[in-house]
């Protein structure tokens, strides 16, 4: 199946089981976890199901197109459901077969994975979800947000998309799956490879990223404190990406690293705080 | 199952049913819902034949064997008031004997009188028990589920109930009954569910006693030992079919065991290339990573085989290996790629990195820790004055050990920093000796590992973990509890192992001294030097005590010689100690020996006598007196050749002849006389008999 097409039959299995289909957040992050919908969608006593792509910059994890397996801009598949109804697990299996993926003639593993967010100050119990052996999905219970004990919980269910295309099309090179029956993924973002390693590695400004890392900060402070919490997400995101780009520069000490997390992770927690507070007599 | 049990005798079952849990928590899990089941069990007087206790990846399953329908019947005594209390003057009951009976259910004319040691009291009789055991496990199973601990646990629904992963189901039967009871939003039931390769199939189980006849027609293999069975067997058919053998260790079994319901092999090959990455990565990738049994062939090389367990069913067995074999090429793809490159720049250009690497605030780079290390293994060097010691390469090889650090395979594969360095050291053609310096510096790993063997890689190794503890300490990091992010402890056990196995014997107080003036001047300006020094070797006492109560030592003995090891700094004079002790102890006269000094010891509490005081043989009255201090002069004096050379066994075999003065002295002499001279002059005695023995060790700490 070309990968377009997991695209929709995901949209489609989870429109059914009532998820929103929201769109990809326009902004550079790490993981689908930053999208707002999730970021602060968690956060509330609300019902909430949403899924959607989330295309996510891994700027260290670049290999200039050279590399078979890796990415530094790859798509998440992101399904984020509060409360999970019981039969979750089975639910997502399910969803496989949508992709032609019968669980009778495969092997699938749920293997012990408990994901943290340094920067966000989330956490959550789950796993990795093997198919075969290769890992396509992870599947969290979320049991913090922005240092927020989280209740109800949340599961968050992230295939990885580059994946579960290559399995699906039987190929040894990302760069040769199909996007749909036309272009190669090859086609569409190698050429993007090559030139983002390069800025990553060995061109981004350091300068500029640290000032706008601090330029930014220090507005979303100001715009959290008076309850603008939104847009001083977005800047919170933008210093977290501004941080994966200067450490794949190579750009970060050890004692800097520590400091720049936990500044990310303060402007993550007082955009909770404010959005909480705006939520609280729903 | 149900062979010859009687009818009221039936079988109880819980079944837990959660989302996969992790295969390390389960057989802990098992055995504290056994330790529970039993407790509660025997309190509640329900009597069974037999508990075991089951688990998969998706169940923990409790089993009692022929449980008693009932609790067990009891008569019991509830004692009240003294019996003349039972009726007033008038023979009218009292407010005592009604508010007695009353809190006893019962009317005062039903009351006994029991006779004891104590006088005659006012008793009820009642019978207790009788009850449905099932009623019982109602309020038992749920018990045990929300006593199981774990490593962690997690939220997952409105009661916040804490588990390990979310409980999905829950089966509790008494033969044929449901027990009935709800915990985290789930009732218990009599259903189940199948294997998850089918789908997971909805099952009702009549009986507690069909349930594993049930989940097996499933393929669900509930029982561990059958599991195992099956498993030992599917590894050994692919064995043999490969004329192979399948490296098994208990762990990987184990993991594999817990990770299935029913284990089916799935064997396939992989490129030869790839034998040609470092053993401990091939076995970090299979084994670790993709939980893949490795094989050899009968030399105990490496095969380019594996074999896979997958969950419970044949068909698609061509998909699996694929898969298999996909996802360990592309890893060991990976990993070649960034080997090669290691492998391609010069080892000095790899170690230069070093100095952009911090090892700790404070403290400098790796750089800066490889030249402390080669400068304290030149302190141990002197110290211990080795004389095969080939101290060109000790120092060369003290260079190279953190080389790894910086390469891109470590970067990928974090687990292998300490292993690689030895390969990029071969590589670069350094000497074998300096390649097994560098392959041992971590060692020992655990407890129990191995330890680095030539004098030249336990120097360096020696070297290489005093730094850590002595450096860390003096940047203030504290171990407490179970925070210890350096690993301080696995470090200063490493050291005594190593100090203790090889006999090195050397005041490590002196060698802290010359050490410590490498650290960064800012760093040991913030220090007070004694103090410092004291808390290391209090730290590495600590450690070195497992290390001799696991020689079977015991924890007087080696108590009793740790004011030794604080004043001396010797870890190996040390041992030698708690070794003599531990045999001299065996003599009868051992332990009243130890009883005197203590008591010697206490006499002297009070009084200011000082080490170099003698006594006055002129003020001597008593034979027991002038007898002992013969003797303690005669020990005195050979002590000195004894402790030189190490006799400790002699010495304390010479120190318990002294016994029978000892004795007499303290049977014929009164030491707190009135006269105060006489007095001083006979603490003076006792005082140099307390010397005499602490040069052995504290006798006080041996619990007699």
């Amino acid at each position: 199946m070309n990968l377009q097409d997991i695209i929709l039959q995901l949209d489609h299995y989870w429109a059914k089981q009532g998820c929103a289909i929201v769109q990809p957040y326009d902004l550079e992050k790490g993981a689908g976890t930053f999208n707002p919908a999730t970021f602060f969608g968690v956060l509330t006593p609300r019902p909430m199901k949403a899924a959607y792509v989330e295309p996510s910059r891994r700027p260290s994890d670049g290999r200039y197109g050279d590399n078979p397996n890796r990415l530094s801009r790859f798509h998440q598949y992101q399904v984020v459901i509060k409360p999970p109804m019981k039969d979750i697990q089975q639910i997502y299996l399910n969803s496989l077969k949508v992709m032609g993926i019968n669980h009778s003639e495969h092997d699938i593993r749920w293997i012990e994975d408990d994901w943290e967010s340094p920067t966000l100050g989330a956490s959550g119990v789950g796993w990795e979800v093997w198919l075969d052996a290769m890992e396509i999905t992870q599947f969290t219970y979320f049991q913090q947000m922005a240092s927020f004990e989280l209740n109800p919980i949340s599961v968050e269910i992230t295939y990885g998309l580059e994946r579960l295309a290559m399995f699906s099309q039987k190929k040894k090179n990302i760069f040769d799956i199909k996007w749909n029956d036309d272009v190669t993924y090859g086609e569409m973002f190698k050429k993007r490879e090559e030139q983002f390693s390069y800025y990553n590695f060995e061109a981004a400004d350091i300068g500029k990223l640290k000032r706008d890392f601090t330029e930014n900060e220090k507005q979303a402070h100001d715009l959290a404190s008076r309850k603008y919490y939104i847009p001083a997400y977005d800047l919170a995101m933008k210093c977290s990406h501004a941080f994966n780009v200067l450490d794949a520069r190579g750009a970060i000490s050890v004692s800097e690293r520590v400091s720049l997390i936990k500044r990310i992770r303060d402007l993550s927690k007082i955009c909770a705080s404010a959005y909480v507070k705006d939520n609280h007599h729903e | 199952m149900n062979k010859n049990k009687p009818a009221n005798k039936r079988d109880a079952l819980l079944e837990i049913r959660i989302e996969n849990i992790p295969a390390r928590f389960i057989i802990s899990a098992k055995r504290q819902m056994e330790k529970i089941a039993i407790d509660n069990l025997s309190k509640l007087g329900i009597k069974y034949e037999s508990i075991e206790s089951f688990g998969t990846y998706k169940r923990l399953v409790l089993y009692i064997n022929a449980m008693e329908a009932k609790t067990e019947e009891k008569t019991v005594m509830a004692t009240g008031p003294s019996a003349k209390l039972l009726k007033d003057e008038k023979g009218k009951y009292t407010p005592q004997s009604f508010g007695f009976a009353k809190s006893q259910k019962t009317t005062p004319d039903k009351l006994k009188v029991i006779n004891t040691p104590k006088g005659d009291f006012l008793a009820v009789e009642r019978k207790i028990g009788g009850e449905p055991a099932s009623k019982k496990l109602a309020e038992i199973f749920p018990h045990i589920i929300s006593k199981l601990q774990f490593p962690k646990t997690m939220v997952w629904e409105k009661e916040r109930f804490r588990f390990a992963r979310p409980i999905r189901g829950l089966m509790a039967l008494h033969g044929e009954k449901i027990i009935t009871f709800k915990l985290a939003g789930v009732k218990a039931a009599r259903k189940t569910v199948g294997l998850s390769a089918k789908g997971s199939k909805e099952i009702t189980v009549k009986t507690a006693e069909k349930y594993f006849k049930t989940l097996e027609n499933l393929n669900v293999i509930v029982k561990d030992e059958k599991r195992l069975a099956i498993l030992n067997k599917e590894i050994s058919s692919a064995s043999k079919r490969m004329k192979l053998t399948a490296n098994s260790d208990k762990e990987l079994l184990e993991e594999n065991l817990y990770l299935v319901e029913y284990p089916v092999s799935v064997v396939g090959g992989f490129s030869k290339e790839f034998l040609d990455l470092p053993v401990e990565l091939v076995h970090l990738v299979m084994k670790s990573q993709l939980k893949f049994f490795t094989v050899e062939n009968s030399k105990g090389e490496l095969e380019p085989y594996f074999i896979g367990i997958r969950d419970g069913i044949s068909k698609g067995q061509k998909n699996v290996r694929d898969g298999f074999k996909n996802v360990l090429e592309a890893r060991f793809k990976d990993a070649l790629f960034f080997y090669k490159k290691d492998l391609s720049v010069p080892l000095d250009l790899m170690n230069d990195k070093l100095k952009d690497i911090i090892f700790h605030q404070g403290l400098g780079t790796m750089h800066d820790k490889c030249l402390r290390i080669r400068e304290f293994s030149a302190i141990f060097s002197k110290m211990l004055n080795l004389e095969k010691l080939n101290k060109e390469e000790t120092f060369k090889a003290s260079e190279y050990v953190y080389c790894d650090l910086a390469s891109e395979l470590v970067k990928e594969f974090t687990e292998l920093q300490g292993i690689m360095a030895y390969y990029y050291a071969k590589n670069a053609k350094l000497s074998k000796g300096i390649c097994k310096t560098i392959k041992e510096f971590y060692w020992p790993l655990s407890f129990s590992s191995a330890l680095p063997v030539s004098d030249e890689s336990s120097l360096v190794s020696l070297a290489g973990k005093i730094d850590t503890v002595l450096s860390s300490f003096a940047v203030g990091i504290v171990v407490t509890g179970s925070a210890d992010p350096y690993g301080l402890r696995r470090h200063a056990m490493g050291f005594a192992r190593i100090i203790l196995a090889k006999k090195f014997s050397l005041n490590l107080k002196v060698f802290l001294k010359e050490a410590f003036e490498f650290l960064p001047e800012i760093v040991k300006e913030k220090n007070d030097k004694e103090k410092l020094f004291g808390n290391i070797l209090e730290f590495i006492w600590q450690r070195a005590e497992a290390v001799f109560a696991e020689s079977g030592y015991k924890f007087d003995e080696i108590r009793a010689v740790k004011s030794y090891f604080m004043e001396s700094g010797d870890l190996m004079n040390a041992a030698q100690r708690i070794k003599s002790l531990n045999v001299m102890r065996k003599n009868p006269d051992f332990d009243s020996l130890a009883a005197s000094f203590k008591r010697a010891k206490n006499i002297l509490k009070q009084t200011a006598i000082k080490e170099t005081d003698i006594p006055n043989e002129a003020l001597f009255e008593e034979a027991a007196e002038k007898e002992l201090y013969k003797n303690i002069k005669t020990l005195s004096s050979m002590a000195e050749v004894m402790l030189k050379n190490n006799d400790y066994s002699v010495y304390l075999a010479e120190l318990v002849k002294i016994k029978p003065s000892l004795d007499g002295f303290f049977d014929n002499v009164m030491v707190m006389v009135k006269d105060e001279k006489i007095k001083e002059n006979r603490l003076k005695i006792i005082k140099s008999l307390v010397v005499l023995f602490a040069k052995a060790a504290d006798l006080s700490q041996i619990q007699v």
